[in-house]
């Protein structure tokens, strides 16, 4: 991979957001976070719950906007795209998304085109192709002419994924992709993902709890603690059980494969 | 790569042929119902003479077999009967679906935030106190446009009604949906009180104000067809070009603004439409029970949920539905329509509540 750092799918700079509640005091989230994620990157997002996780994505996506710093999605900030335009670079997978009964599985990747259609009535050739293309990468290719509500968990997910590849971003977030997935899918997933970033040079920040398999198939890894970025760098060296014990505030004995498998390619931006 | 999406296509929603079946039929429906409500009534006049009648009218020689007030009864009575029957089922069936999807609430109806108790304020005030100021005002620009001052000032109260329950419910200038619903439901029982308010102390227009708030398709004229008419048709043709945002809206706040979903311009672009079909509606036939409540749920379950075809479906059929229940409200005798609207809705909504308690599903 080339030395020289490319211009960043995203930056936070100097990030701090407050929920603000009338009569209540102010609850800081994120407290001065300076993240950049460099095109075809993958990295995780690990931390306790309420560390700021799914604040920081939806702070990348502008539908929340911070208390003070700057979003740069892109090198513009966030806020001055559209949510079109924010739509067609960055596709985010929350964490409980609702999905309508009734639908089927080719009708709601479909929906992932939104953001690029160019008529009110139907899709082209091109959103045919985006979606067969993102039903083959999320392994739901098979899934096809079923319906939503009769799929299993882990089923659902690896749609949803779809929805989110057709979706075309150079950047996916992903709020606890595994969850709903056996051990088995969520190597796929990790594995499928770091295929797309190699291929589409998509970057990906995904919201992961299990160290090990993050350890396993993860390249770069920032660990979040009260609203600051405690750790930020190549898994094996963030993912130390002493710093998981002091994060996470346990000391089980991990059995972290440190150093195997990780994808082995640079990619790490320390803070 | 595997050839599996060789077999068909996978995007492009309905094909062509099924939407060419499902909006036939319901075409088919609505003419079928149409022509019953022309043909059917107190005087037969029957379908053939019918058909001639029409013909004649039309332009084409035909020799006249029917009696010479048949044409008469058709074109002056039945017909702006139909038609207001259909327009207005058109439109609570449109909007009936806007705010199914709006709220994401299966129990959601035209009439959810306001737009029904905000329209029998208007007609009550109307019909109760016409002498206050501003009301003599808007009287003077309804005798204008040859239409009744009740039927005006529903339709502005019921915009009114939406607008209050708009601005209550917005905090730091966003509004949830739940919210949203809340509100509608307090304002709609505060206004509902102040009507009762006025029946009570005015006795003597009880009857006509109870008749229209069961709402009622009879006294339509052409004039009123023609100020509804473009406000429930063009502010459903606009619902309709809305298609993927509902579709979208059903994937929740986040899944949806993150598909470039703009939330709060596109819930007023659809609050704002949706109301406007709504107040047209009601200010046309009174507070018509369940239609926008059971089409869009029945549609649904015939064709899926998919609002390309569930928006034009719903308004076919509840164009076809009204029609029908204004006939057979007619044939038993000068029943209000709504009565018979809610004679069907009631046990729906009952199966439709044991449906989702047995199991619980997303809209």
């Amino acid at each position: 991979m080339s030395q020289s750092a490319p211009e960043p799918i995203l930056a936070l700079e100097d990030v701090r957001f407050s929920y603000r509640r009338r009569g209540r005091p102010e609850r800081e989230v994120l407290r001065g976070v300076t993240v950049a994620i460099a095109p075809g990157e993958m990295v995780a997002l690990l931390g306790p719950n309420g560390s700021g996780k799914t604040t920081m994505l939806r702070l990348a996506v502008g539908t929340m906007a911070p208390s003070s710093g700057f979003v740069r999605l892109d090198s513009r900030p966030v806020g001055e795209w559209t949510r079109r335009e924010v739509a067609q670079r960055v596709a985010i997978l929350p964490q409980l998304p609702s999905l309508p009964d009734g639908f089927r599985v080719e009708e709601l990747v479909e929906m992932g085109r939104a953001p690029h259609a160019r008529s009110r009535f139907g899709a082209g050739p091109e959103d045919e192709a985006a979606v067969e293309r993102a039903l083959i990468d999320a392994d739901a290719i098979d899934l096809v002419g079923r319906r939503i509500d009769e799929l299993s968990g882990g089923e659902r997910q690896r749609v949803l994924v779809a929805m989110a590849l057709a979706q075309e971003p150079r950047l996916l977030l992903l709020d606890e992709p595994t969850q709903h997935l056996d051990l088995a899918h969520q190597v796929a997933l990790l594995a499928a993902l770091d295929r797309l970033r190699r291929s589409r040079g998509l970057a990906v920040v995904a919201v992961l709890h299990d160290p090990a398999l993050t350890a396993l198939s993860v390249p770069r890894v920032i660990l979040l603690n009260h609203g600051r970025v405690v750790a930020d760098g190549q898994s094996g060296d963030v993912l130390r059980p002493p710093t998981i014990a002091s994060v996470f505030g346990i000391s089980l004995p991990i059995a972290v494969a440190l150093g195997g498998g990780a994808g082995g390619s640079g990619g790490s931006v320390p803070g | 790569m595997r050839a599996t999406a060789a077999v068909r296509p996978l995007v492009g929603g309905p094909s062509p042929g099924r939407a060419t079946l499902v909006l036939g039929a319901g075409i088919s429906l609505l003419l079928v119902a149409v022509l019953a409500g022309v043909a059917v009534g107190s005087v037969e006049v029957g379908l053939t003479e019918t058909f001639g009648i029409i013909a004649q009218h039309l332009g084409l020689p035909v020799a006249p077999t029917w009696d010479a007030s048949a044409p008469t009864i058709l074109f002056e009575v039945r017909l702006p009967r139909v038609l207001a029957g259909a327009l207005v089922g058109a439109g609570l069936g449109c909007a009936g679906v806007v705010f199914q999807a709006l709220l994401r609430n299966p129990m959601a109806d035209p009439y959810v935030i306001g737009a029904a108790a905000g329209a029998s304020l208007g007609a009550v005030l109307a019909i109760t106190a016409p002498i206050v100021l501003p009301i003599l005002a808007v009287g003077a620009g309804s005798a204008w446009l040859g239409i009744g001052l009740a039927q005006v000032m529903a339709f502005l109260g019921g915009l009114a009604a939406v607008t209050l329950v708009l601005i209550v419910a917005r905090q730091d200038g966003r509004a949830s949906m739940v919210t949203l619903l809340l509100t509608g439901y307090a304002v709609s029982s505060l206004i509902a009180a102040g009507v009762a308010l006025l029946l009570v102390s005015s006795g003597r227009a009880l009857s006509s104000v109870v008749g229209w708030l069961l709402g009622s398709l009879g006294g339509t004229g052409y004039p009123e067809l023609a100020v509804a008419a473009p406000l429930v048709l063009g502010g459903s043709a606009l619902l309709l070009l809305r298609w993927r945002t509902l579709n979208l809206l059903l994937l929740g706040d986040e899944a949806a603004s993150g598909l470039g979903v703009d939330l709060a311009a596109a819930r007023r672009g659809l609050v704002l439409l949706a109301t406007v079909v709504t107040s047209a509606a009601v200010a046309l036939a009174g507070t018509i029970g369940f239609v926008g409540l059971v089409v869009p749920h029945l549609v649904r379950l015939a064709i899926g949920p998919d609002h390309r075809l569930l928006l034009p479906v719903s308004c076919l059929g509840g164009a076809a539905l009204l029609v029908t229940a204004d006939l057979v409200a007619r044939l038993v005798g000068g029943v209000p329509v709504g009565v018979v609207t809610a004679l069907i809705g009631a046990p729906f909504f009952l199966w439709l509540l044991r449906r989702s308690v047995a199991a619980p599903t997303s809209p």
